[in-house]
Protein backbone atom coordinates (compact mmCIF):
# COMPACT_ATOMS: atom_id res chain seq x y z
CA UNK A 1 0.00 0.00 0.00
CA UNK A 2 1.60 2.73 -0.99
CA UNK A 3 0.43 6.67 0.70
CA UNK A 4 -1.78 7.33 -1.67
CA UNK A 5 -4.19 4.78 -0.88
CA UNK A 6 -3.48 5.19 2.91
CA UNK A 7 -4.63 8.53 2.87
CA UNK A 8 -7.58 7.74 0.91
CA UNK A 9 -8.64 5.21 3.16
CA UNK A 10 -8.32 7.36 6.27
CA UNK A 11 -9.99 10.27 4.17
CA UNK A 12 -12.73 7.38 3.81
CA UNK A 13 -12.83 6.03 7.38
CA UNK A 14 -10.40 8.10 9.86
CA UNK A 15 -13.48 9.46 11.63
CA UNK A 16 -15.59 6.04 12.04
CA UNK A 17 -12.52 4.75 13.36
CA UNK A 18 -12.19 7.39 15.49
CA UNK A 19 -15.70 7.15 16.36
CA UNK A 20 -15.60 3.69 17.36
CA UNK A 21 -12.64 4.06 19.42
CA UNK A 22 -14.36 7.08 21.24
CA UNK A 23 -17.15 4.93 22.07
CA UNK A 24 -14.93 2.86 23.90
CA UNK A 25 -12.36 5.23 25.57
CA UNK A 26 -14.30 8.47 25.74
CA UNK A 27 -11.29 10.39 25.59
CA UNK A 28 -9.31 11.91 22.32
CA UNK A 29 -6.06 11.12 22.74
CA UNK A 30 -6.31 7.61 23.30
CA UNK A 31 -8.49 7.65 20.11
CA UNK A 32 -6.38 8.89 18.31
CA UNK A 33 -3.95 6.61 19.42
CA UNK A 34 -6.17 3.49 18.65
CA UNK A 35 -6.49 5.41 14.92
CA UNK A 36 -3.11 5.34 14.30
CA UNK A 37 -2.96 1.68 15.59
CA UNK A 38 -6.07 0.88 12.91
CA UNK A 39 -4.01 2.20 10.12
CA UNK A 40 -0.76 1.18 11.02
CA UNK A 41 -2.20 -2.44 10.90
CA UNK A 42 -3.81 -1.64 7.35
CA UNK A 43 -1.00 -0.44 5.85
CA UNK A 44 0.43 -3.30 6.80
CA UNK A 45 -2.47 -6.03 5.89
CA UNK A 46 -1.59 -7.70 2.80
CA UNK A 47 -4.34 -9.96 1.91
CA UNK A 48 -6.85 -8.18 -0.84
CA UNK A 49 -10.14 -7.25 0.86
CA UNK A 50 -13.02 -8.61 -1.39
CA UNK A 51 -15.05 -5.28 -1.16
CA UNK A 52 -15.30 -1.54 0.40
CA UNK A 53 -17.84 -3.31 2.78
CA UNK A 54 -14.68 -5.76 3.56
CA UNK A 55 -12.76 -3.36 4.45
CA UNK A 56 -14.64 -1.30 6.36
CA UNK A 57 -16.40 -4.36 8.92
CA UNK A 58 -12.62 -4.87 8.93
CA UNK A 59 -11.34 -1.61 10.12
CA UNK A 60 -14.33 -1.75 12.41
CA UNK A 61 -13.29 -5.17 14.17
CA UNK A 62 -9.78 -4.34 14.70
CA UNK A 63 -10.61 -0.80 16.29
CA UNK A 64 -12.52 -2.21 18.45
CA UNK A 65 -9.97 -4.90 19.23
CA UNK A 66 -7.68 -2.14 20.02
CA UNK A 67 -10.20 -0.29 21.68
CA UNK A 68 -11.11 -3.25 24.35
CA UNK A 69 -7.11 -3.76 24.70
CA UNK A 70 -6.79 -0.16 25.75
CA UNK A 71 -9.75 0.14 28.19
CA UNK A 72 -8.90 -3.44 29.17
CA UNK A 73 -5.50 -2.54 29.82
CA UNK A 74 -4.40 -1.14 33.46
CA UNK A 75 -1.13 -1.52 33.19
CA UNK A 76 -1.22 1.07 30.18
CA UNK A 77 -0.18 3.66 33.01
CA UNK A 78 0.63 6.55 30.93
CA UNK A 79 -1.69 8.25 28.59
CA UNK A 80 -0.43 10.68 26.12
CA UNK A 81 -0.16 14.12 27.24
CA UNK A 82 -3.24 16.27 26.10
CA UNK A 83 -2.57 17.88 23.08
CA UNK A 84 -3.14 20.96 23.73
CA UNK A 85 -2.99 22.30 20.24
CA UNK A 86 -6.49 20.12 19.66
CA UNK A 87 -9.59 21.07 20.83
CA UNK A 88 -12.05 19.14 23.17
CA UNK A 89 -14.50 17.46 21.01
CA UNK A 90 -17.19 20.58 21.04
CA UNK A 91 -20.89 19.24 20.31
CA UNK A 92 -24.38 21.85 19.86
CA UNK A 93 -26.00 19.80 22.28
CA UNK A 94 -24.12 19.25 25.17
CA UNK A 95 -26.72 17.90 27.43
CA UNK A 96 -26.59 14.82 24.85
CA UNK A 97 -23.01 14.72 24.59
CA UNK A 98 -22.73 14.85 28.51
CA UNK A 99 -25.28 12.05 28.34
CA UNK A 100 -23.12 10.27 25.31
CA UNK A 101 -20.25 10.43 27.98
CA UNK A 102 -21.41 8.58 30.94
CA UNK A 103 -23.07 5.85 28.62
CA UNK A 104 -21.14 2.54 28.78
CA UNK A 105 -19.37 1.45 25.80
CA UNK A 106 -21.17 -1.38 25.21
CA UNK A 107 -24.12 0.41 24.78
CA UNK A 108 -22.41 3.13 22.77
CA UNK A 109 -20.69 1.37 20.27
CA UNK A 110 -23.94 -0.29 19.22
CA UNK A 111 -25.70 2.67 19.19
CA UNK A 112 -23.18 4.07 17.03
CA UNK A 113 -23.16 1.01 14.64
CA UNK A 114 -27.02 1.03 14.25
CA UNK A 115 -28.23 4.70 13.94
CA UNK A 116 -25.56 6.62 12.44
CA UNK A 117 -23.77 3.56 10.28
CA UNK A 118 -26.66 1.85 9.51
CA UNK A 119 -25.40 -1.45 9.85
CA UNK A 120 -28.81 -4.14 11.10
CA UNK A 121 -28.50 -6.09 14.60
CA UNK A 122 -27.29 -8.98 12.73
CA UNK A 123 -24.83 -7.20 11.02
CA UNK A 124 -23.70 -5.86 14.29
CA UNK A 125 -22.99 -9.03 15.67
CA UNK A 126 -20.78 -10.09 13.34
CA UNK A 127 -18.83 -7.46 13.70
CA UNK A 128 -18.60 -7.04 17.84
CA UNK A 129 -18.80 -10.94 17.95
CA UNK A 130 -22.50 -10.45 19.89
CA UNK A 131 -25.39 -12.57 19.23
CA UNK A 132 -28.15 -11.19 17.48
CA UNK A 133 -30.44 -10.45 20.55
CA UNK A 134 -27.37 -9.31 22.67
CA UNK A 135 -27.42 -6.57 20.27
CA UNK A 136 -30.87 -5.53 20.21
CA UNK A 137 -31.08 -5.97 23.91
CA UNK A 138 -27.89 -3.33 24.33
CA UNK A 139 -29.49 -1.34 22.04
CA UNK A 140 -32.92 -1.31 23.92
CA UNK A 141 -30.48 -0.38 27.21
CA UNK A 142 -28.61 1.91 26.01
CA UNK A 143 -31.51 4.02 24.37
CA UNK A 144 -33.26 3.66 27.82
CA UNK A 145 -30.16 4.77 29.77
CA UNK A 146 -30.13 7.48 27.43
CA UNK A 147 -33.50 8.65 27.97
CA UNK A 148 -32.41 8.24 31.60
CA UNK A 149 -29.44 10.37 31.20
CA UNK A 150 -31.32 13.37 29.43
CA UNK A 151 -34.22 12.71 32.11
CA UNK A 152 -31.79 13.95 34.77
CA UNK A 153 -30.60 17.25 33.10
CA UNK B 1 -32.13 9.56 16.78
CA UNK B 2 -31.65 12.86 14.86
CA UNK B 3 -29.92 13.98 17.74
CA UNK B 4 -27.57 10.91 17.72
CA UNK B 5 -26.69 11.33 14.12
CA UNK B 6 -25.55 15.29 14.92
CA UNK B 7 -23.61 14.47 17.89
CA UNK B 8 -21.64 11.74 15.53
CA UNK B 9 -21.11 14.08 12.84
CA UNK B 10 -19.46 16.91 15.20
CA UNK B 11 -17.34 13.74 16.42
CA UNK B 12 -14.11 13.47 14.03
CA UNK B 13 -11.00 12.45 14.04
CA UNK B 14 -9.15 16.42 14.20
CA UNK B 15 -6.49 15.55 12.32
CA UNK B 16 -5.86 15.87 8.36
CA UNK B 17 -5.70 12.65 7.12
CA UNK B 18 -2.29 13.12 5.67
CA UNK B 19 -0.91 14.26 8.50
CA UNK B 20 -2.29 10.61 9.69
CA UNK B 21 -1.17 8.76 7.01
CA UNK B 22 1.86 10.42 7.71
CA UNK B 23 2.36 9.45 11.46
CA UNK B 24 1.39 6.06 10.37
CA UNK B 25 4.10 5.23 7.66
CA UNK B 26 6.36 6.87 10.12
CA UNK B 27 5.25 4.58 13.01
CA UNK B 28 5.85 1.61 10.36
CA UNK B 29 9.70 3.04 9.59
CA UNK B 30 10.70 3.71 12.49
CA UNK B 31 9.76 0.35 14.71
CA UNK B 32 10.03 -2.19 12.22
CA UNK B 33 12.83 -5.23 12.83
CA UNK B 34 11.88 -8.04 10.51
CA UNK B 35 13.38 -10.93 11.40
CA UNK B 36 13.24 -14.76 9.50
CA UNK B 37 13.57 -17.94 10.66
CA UNK B 38 15.77 -19.91 10.17
CA UNK B 39 15.91 -23.69 11.21
CA UNK B 40 14.55 -24.57 14.53
CA UNK B 41 17.12 -25.28 17.10
CA UNK B 42 17.17 -28.58 18.90
CA UNK B 43 15.55 -28.74 22.36
CA UNK B 44 18.88 -29.67 23.88
CA UNK B 45 20.58 -26.53 22.02
CA UNK B 46 18.27 -23.99 23.14
CA UNK B 47 19.07 -25.16 26.40
CA UNK B 48 22.39 -24.43 26.36
CA UNK B 49 21.80 -21.16 25.34
CA UNK B 50 19.04 -20.18 28.17
CA UNK B 51 21.85 -21.45 30.31
CA UNK B 52 24.49 -19.24 29.66
CA UNK B 53 24.71 -15.95 31.83
CA UNK B 54 22.94 -17.66 35.15
CA UNK B 55 19.67 -16.55 33.56
CA UNK B 56 17.92 -18.72 36.68
CA UNK B 57 16.37 -15.73 38.40
CA UNK B 58 14.41 -14.65 35.61
CA UNK B 59 13.33 -18.39 34.58
CA UNK B 60 11.63 -19.04 37.52
CA UNK B 61 8.71 -16.57 37.88
CA UNK B 62 5.69 -17.64 36.11
CA UNK B 63 2.88 -14.81 35.43
CA UNK B 64 1.73 -13.11 38.76
CA UNK B 65 -1.95 -12.58 38.48
CA UNK B 66 -2.62 -16.19 36.98
CA UNK B 67 -1.41 -17.54 40.17
CA UNK B 68 -2.79 -14.93 42.63
CA UNK B 69 -6.06 -15.60 41.18
CA UNK B 70 -5.72 -19.28 41.10
CA UNK B 71 -7.38 -19.89 37.58
CA UNK B 72 -6.17 -21.59 34.49
CA UNK B 73 -7.02 -19.47 31.65
CA UNK B 74 -9.66 -21.08 29.12
CA UNK B 75 -12.25 -19.95 27.20
CA UNK B 76 -15.32 -21.67 27.04
CA UNK B 77 -16.54 -19.57 23.90
CA UNK B 78 -15.58 -17.38 21.53
CA UNK B 79 -17.51 -14.56 22.73
CA UNK B 80 -16.65 -15.18 26.06
CA UNK B 81 -12.92 -15.83 25.32
CA UNK B 82 -12.41 -12.26 24.60
CA UNK B 83 -13.43 -10.92 27.92
CA UNK B 84 -12.48 -13.91 30.48
CA UNK B 85 -9.13 -15.17 31.24
CA UNK B 86 -9.26 -17.51 33.60
CA UNK B 87 -11.23 -19.54 36.09
CA UNK B 88 -12.02 -20.15 39.84
CA UNK B 89 -11.92 -23.36 40.92
CA UNK B 90 -13.38 -24.73 43.92
CA UNK B 91 -16.68 -22.47 43.08
CA UNK B 92 -19.84 -23.04 45.62
CA UNK B 93 -22.45 -20.84 45.91
CA UNK B 94 -25.40 -20.30 47.99
CA UNK B 95 -29.11 -19.05 47.22
CA UNK B 96 -32.00 -18.24 48.92
CA UNK B 97 -34.12 -20.08 46.20
CA UNK B 98 -33.39 -23.58 45.28
CA UNK B 99 -35.01 -22.79 41.57
CA UNK B 100 -31.77 -20.70 40.99
CA UNK B 101 -28.11 -21.51 40.43
CA UNK B 102 -24.98 -19.17 40.58
CA UNK B 103 -22.19 -20.65 37.66
CA UNK B 104 -19.15 -18.37 38.05
CA UNK B 105 -17.87 -18.10 34.01
CA UNK B 106 -14.10 -16.06 34.93
CA UNK B 107 -12.16 -14.40 37.04
CA UNK B 108 -10.00 -11.77 35.33
CA UNK B 109 -8.61 -8.02 35.80
CA UNK B 110 -5.54 -6.84 37.21
CA UNK B 111 -3.70 -7.24 40.46
CA UNK B 112 -5.78 -4.69 41.36
CA UNK B 113 -8.85 -4.43 39.94
CA UNK B 114 -11.43 -8.01 40.06
CA UNK B 115 -13.80 -8.74 37.08
CA UNK B 116 -15.93 -10.86 37.86
CA UNK B 117 -18.36 -12.84 35.02
CA UNK B 118 -21.01 -15.01 36.35
CA UNK B 119 -24.00 -15.75 35.27
CA UNK B 120 -28.12 -16.42 37.17
CA UNK B 121 -29.40 -19.40 35.61
CA UNK B 122 -32.46 -21.63 36.79
CA UNK B 123 -30.92 -24.97 38.43
CA UNK B 124 -33.08 -26.80 36.26
CA UNK B 125 -31.37 -25.18 32.99
CA UNK B 126 -34.87 -23.30 31.64
CA UNK B 127 -34.37 -19.72 30.61
CA UNK B 128 -35.67 -17.57 33.34
CA UNK B 129 -38.18 -15.86 31.97
CA UNK B 130 -39.99 -18.90 30.84
CA UNK B 131 -40.82 -19.84 34.68
CA UNK B 132 -43.26 -18.00 36.41
CA UNK B 133 -40.57 -15.32 37.76
CA UNK B 134 -39.22 -12.09 35.53
CA UNK B 135 -36.05 -11.07 35.99
CA UNK B 136 -36.01 -7.40 37.11
CA UNK B 137 -32.83 -6.53 37.67
CA UNK B 138 -29.61 -7.27 40.17
CA UNK B 139 -29.36 -5.49 43.06
CA UNK B 140 -26.48 -5.08 44.62
CA UNK B 141 -23.12 -7.03 44.63
CA UNK B 142 -20.43 -6.92 46.99
CA UNK B 143 -17.26 -9.05 48.93
CA UNK B 144 -17.23 -10.68 51.78
CA UNK B 145 -13.64 -10.52 52.42
CA UNK B 146 -12.07 -7.44 50.34
CA UNK B 147 -12.09 -4.25 51.01
CA UNK B 148 -13.67 -2.66 47.69
CA UNK B 149 -13.15 1.20 45.91
CA UNK B 150 -15.01 1.76 43.14
CA UNK B 151 -16.88 -0.25 40.94
CA UNK B 152 -19.33 -1.02 38.54
CA UNK B 153 -21.71 -4.23 37.63
CA UNK B 154 -23.49 -4.79 34.17
CA UNK B 155 -25.98 -7.47 33.12
CA UNK B 156 -28.04 -8.99 30.11
CA UNK B 157 -29.69 -12.18 29.14
CA UNK B 158 -27.63 -14.45 27.39
CA UNK B 159 -28.85 -16.83 24.36
CA UNK B 160 -30.05 -19.65 27.50
CA UNK B 161 -32.28 -17.10 29.17
CA UNK B 162 -29.78 -16.76 32.36
CA UNK B 163 -28.46 -13.68 33.62
CA UNK B 164 -24.89 -12.38 32.35
CA UNK B 165 -23.18 -10.36 34.84
CA UNK B 166 -19.47 -8.69 34.83
CA UNK B 167 -18.81 -7.19 37.68
CA UNK B 168 -15.45 -4.99 37.52
CA UNK B 169 -14.51 -3.30 41.43
CA UNK B 170 -11.38 -2.00 42.08
CA UNK B 171 -9.35 -3.23 45.18
CA UNK B 172 -8.69 -0.90 48.04
CA UNK B 173 -5.09 0.54 48.42
CA UNK B 174 -5.20 -0.95 51.80
CA UNK B 175 -5.66 -4.57 50.73
CA UNK B 176 -3.00 -3.85 47.95
CA UNK B 177 0.52 -5.40 48.51
CA UNK B 178 3.12 -3.41 46.35
CA UNK B 179 0.24 -3.22 44.57
CA UNK B 180 -1.20 -6.88 44.22
CA UNK B 181 -3.97 -8.22 46.28
CA UNK B 182 -3.32 -11.41 47.88
CA UNK B 183 -5.56 -13.22 49.86
CA UNK B 184 -4.98 -16.05 51.93
CA UNK B 185 -8.44 -17.61 51.54
CA UNK B 186 -11.27 -18.17 49.48
CA UNK B 187 -12.73 -15.00 47.54
CA UNK B 188 -16.13 -14.29 48.59
CA UNK B 189 -18.81 -12.43 47.28
CA UNK B 190 -22.45 -12.00 47.36
CA UNK B 191 -25.86 -10.08 45.96
CA UNK B 192 -28.94 -10.12 45.19
CA UNK B 193 -31.37 -9.97 42.47
CA UNK B 194 -35.19 -9.18 42.14
CA UNK B 195 -37.30 -11.03 40.44
CA UNK B 196 -41.11 -10.24 39.27
CA UNK B 197 -44.02 -12.39 39.96
CA UNK B 198 -47.53 -11.29 39.11
CA UNK B 199 -46.46 -7.74 40.36
CA UNK B 200 -45.18 -8.72 43.83
CA UNK B 201 -40.91 -8.44 43.66
CA UNK B 202 -38.92 -11.42 45.18
CA UNK B 203 -35.31 -10.93 46.02
CA UNK B 204 -33.22 -13.78 45.45
CA UNK B 205 -29.59 -13.49 47.63
CA UNK B 206 -26.41 -15.67 46.52
CA UNK B 207 -23.24 -15.55 47.61
CA UNK B 208 -20.42 -17.66 46.44
CA UNK B 209 -16.77 -18.56 46.71
CA UNK B 210 -14.41 -19.74 45.16
CA UNK B 211 -10.48 -21.00 45.70
CA UNK B 212 -7.47 -19.51 44.87
CA UNK B 213 -4.05 -20.08 46.36
CA UNK B 214 -0.99 -17.86 46.03
CA UNK B 215 2.06 -20.23 44.70
CA UNK B 216 5.35 -19.61 46.24
CA UNK B 217 5.74 -18.11 43.28
CA UNK B 218 3.53 -15.44 43.23
CA UNK B 219 4.29 -14.98 46.60
CA UNK B 220 8.07 -14.14 45.60
CA UNK B 221 6.00 -11.55 43.51
CA UNK B 222 5.33 -9.11 45.70
CA UNK B 223 6.84 -6.19 43.39
CA UNK B 224 6.57 -3.12 42.84
CA UNK B 225 5.39 -1.95 39.09
CA UNK B 226 8.24 -0.71 36.80
CA UNK B 227 6.66 2.14 35.59
CA UNK B 228 9.39 3.65 34.60
CA UNK B 229 9.68 2.19 30.80
CA UNK B 230 7.50 3.00 28.18
CA UNK B 231 7.38 0.09 26.59
CA UNK B 232 4.47 -2.49 26.23
CA UNK B 233 4.86 -5.80 24.61
CA UNK B 234 1.90 -7.15 22.42
CA UNK B 235 1.68 -10.59 21.05
CA UNK B 236 -0.32 -11.29 18.23
CA UNK B 237 -0.92 -15.02 16.55
CA UNK B 238 -2.79 -16.47 13.68
CA UNK B 239 -5.27 -18.88 14.22
CA UNK B 240 -6.36 -20.60 10.97
CA UNK B 241 -9.18 -22.30 12.77
CA UNK B 242 -10.79 -18.86 13.59
CA UNK B 243 -11.54 -20.55 16.95
CA UNK B 244 -11.10 -19.75 20.12
CA UNK B 245 -9.41 -22.87 21.69
CA UNK B 246 -6.88 -23.72 24.67
CA UNK B 247 -4.02 -24.36 22.31
CA UNK B 248 -3.14 -22.98 18.56
CA UNK B 249 -1.26 -24.18 15.99
CA UNK B 250 0.88 -20.73 15.75
CA UNK B 251 1.83 -19.52 12.00
CA UNK B 252 2.86 -15.99 12.62
CA UNK B 253 3.82 -14.53 16.11
CA UNK B 254 4.82 -10.53 16.41
CA UNK B 255 6.11 -9.24 19.35
CA UNK B 256 5.94 -5.08 19.51
CA UNK B 257 6.94 -2.36 21.82
CA UNK B 258 7.73 1.30 21.23
CA UNK B 259 11.31 0.17 20.57
CA UNK B 260 10.67 -2.03 17.48
CA UNK B 261 8.84 -4.89 16.33
CA UNK B 262 10.02 -8.59 15.79
CA UNK B 263 7.89 -10.89 13.47
CA UNK B 264 8.34 -14.45 12.44
CA UNK B 265 6.35 -16.17 9.74
CA UNK B 266 6.38 -19.96 11.45
CA UNK B 267 3.77 -21.90 8.52
CA UNK B 268 5.13 -24.94 7.94
CA UNK B 269 7.05 -25.06 11.66
CA UNK B 270 5.31 -27.89 13.61
CA UNK B 271 4.67 -28.23 16.69
CA UNK B 272 4.60 -24.37 17.32
CA UNK B 273 1.92 -24.66 20.31
CA UNK B 274 1.41 -22.18 22.97
CA UNK B 275 -1.64 -22.13 25.32
CA UNK B 276 -3.58 -19.51 25.59
CA UNK B 277 -2.64 -18.11 28.84
CA UNK B 278 -0.84 -20.77 31.06
CA UNK B 279 2.29 -20.45 31.36
CA UNK B 280 4.91 -22.85 33.74
CA UNK B 281 8.14 -23.70 33.18
CA UNK B 282 8.54 -25.26 30.19
CA UNK B 283 5.43 -24.55 28.35
CA UNK B 284 6.27 -20.72 27.62
CA UNK B 285 7.44 -18.06 25.75
CA UNK B 286 10.90 -16.66 26.56
CA UNK B 287 12.64 -14.10 24.71
CA UNK B 288 16.70 -14.95 24.13
CA UNK B 289 18.99 -12.11 24.02
CA UNK B 290 22.27 -11.55 22.39
CA UNK B 291 24.27 -12.41 25.72
CA UNK B 292 22.37 -15.56 26.20
CA UNK B 293 20.22 -14.42 29.23
CA UNK B 294 16.76 -15.08 28.95
CA UNK B 295 13.57 -12.67 29.65
CA UNK B 296 10.36 -15.07 30.69
CA UNK B 297 7.38 -13.63 29.22
CA UNK B 298 3.55 -14.17 30.24
CA UNK B 299 0.51 -13.88 28.57
CA UNK B 300 -2.71 -11.70 29.68
CA UNK B 301 -5.70 -10.05 28.63
CA UNK B 302 -6.70 -10.93 25.16
CA UNK B 303 -8.95 -9.93 22.34
CA UNK B 304 -10.23 -12.67 19.41
CA UNK B 305 -11.35 -11.22 15.79
CA UNK B 306 -11.86 -14.05 13.33
CA UNK B 307 -8.43 -13.73 12.35
CA UNK B 308 -6.28 -12.72 15.01
CA UNK B 309 -5.51 -13.15 18.82
CA UNK B 310 -3.72 -10.83 20.59
CA UNK B 311 -1.97 -10.87 24.15
CA UNK B 312 -0.20 -8.75 25.85
CA UNK B 313 2.76 -10.35 27.16
CA UNK B 314 4.39 -9.13 30.48
CA UNK B 315 8.13 -9.45 30.82
CA UNK B 316 9.73 -10.68 35.30
CA UNK B 317 13.16 -9.40 36.02
CA UNK B 318 14.05 -11.14 39.40
CA UNK B 319 11.83 -9.43 41.55
CA UNK B 320 10.70 -6.89 39.68
CA UNK B 321 7.25 -7.34 37.89
CA UNK B 322 6.93 -5.50 34.96
CA UNK B 323 4.12 -4.41 32.70
CA UNK B 324 6.76 -3.39 30.04
CA UNK B 325 9.80 -4.45 28.39
CA UNK B 326 12.88 -3.13 29.45
CA UNK B 327 15.09 -4.74 26.81
CA UNK B 328 15.67 -3.07 23.86
CA UNK B 329 13.66 -5.62 21.38
CA UNK B 330 17.28 -5.40 19.21
CA UNK B 331 19.21 -7.10 21.36
CA UNK B 332 16.80 -10.12 20.99
CA UNK B 333 18.34 -12.92 19.12
CA UNK B 334 15.77 -15.55 19.62
CA UNK B 335 12.45 -16.58 20.19
CA UNK B 336 11.15 -19.98 22.31
CA UNK B 337 8.15 -21.11 21.99
CA UNK B 338 8.07 -24.24 24.46
CA UNK B 339 11.37 -24.83 23.99
CA UNK B 340 11.63 -25.08 20.53
CA UNK B 341 14.07 -21.68 19.66
CA UNK B 342 13.41 -19.13 16.80
CA UNK B 343 15.95 -17.84 15.78
CA UNK B 344 16.99 -14.44 14.55
CA UNK B 345 18.54 -13.80 11.02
Amino acid sequence: MDNDQLTLYITKYGDMVFRVAYSYTKNRPDSQDIVQDTFLRLYRYEKPFDSEEHTKAWLIRTAVNLAKNNVRSVWVSRRAELDESLPAPQHSDSGLSAAMQKLDKKYSIVIYLYYFEGYSTAEIAKLLRLTDSNVKARLKRGRDKLRGFLSED
Amino acid sequence: MDKINEYYNELKLGAAPEEMAQRVIAADKAKTKRFCIKKPAIIAAAAAVVLVGGATAAATHILGFNQIFGGIFHSESDALGEKILATAENVQYTVSDENYAIKLNGVTGSPANIILNFEICRADGLPINESKDTFVDVAFLDFKNIEAGGGKYYYEANEAGSIDVEWEQRIKEEDLINGKYICAGPMEFYGAANFEDNGDINMLEFSVSFDYTPTEESMKQLTVADTSQDCIIKCSYFNEQEVFENECDITSLTLTNSVGVLEADLTGIDGSRVPFCNLNDGNDIKLIKTDGTEVLCAFSGGTADDIHVSYTIHYYVDDWYCDQLVVDLNEIEAISINGTVYELS
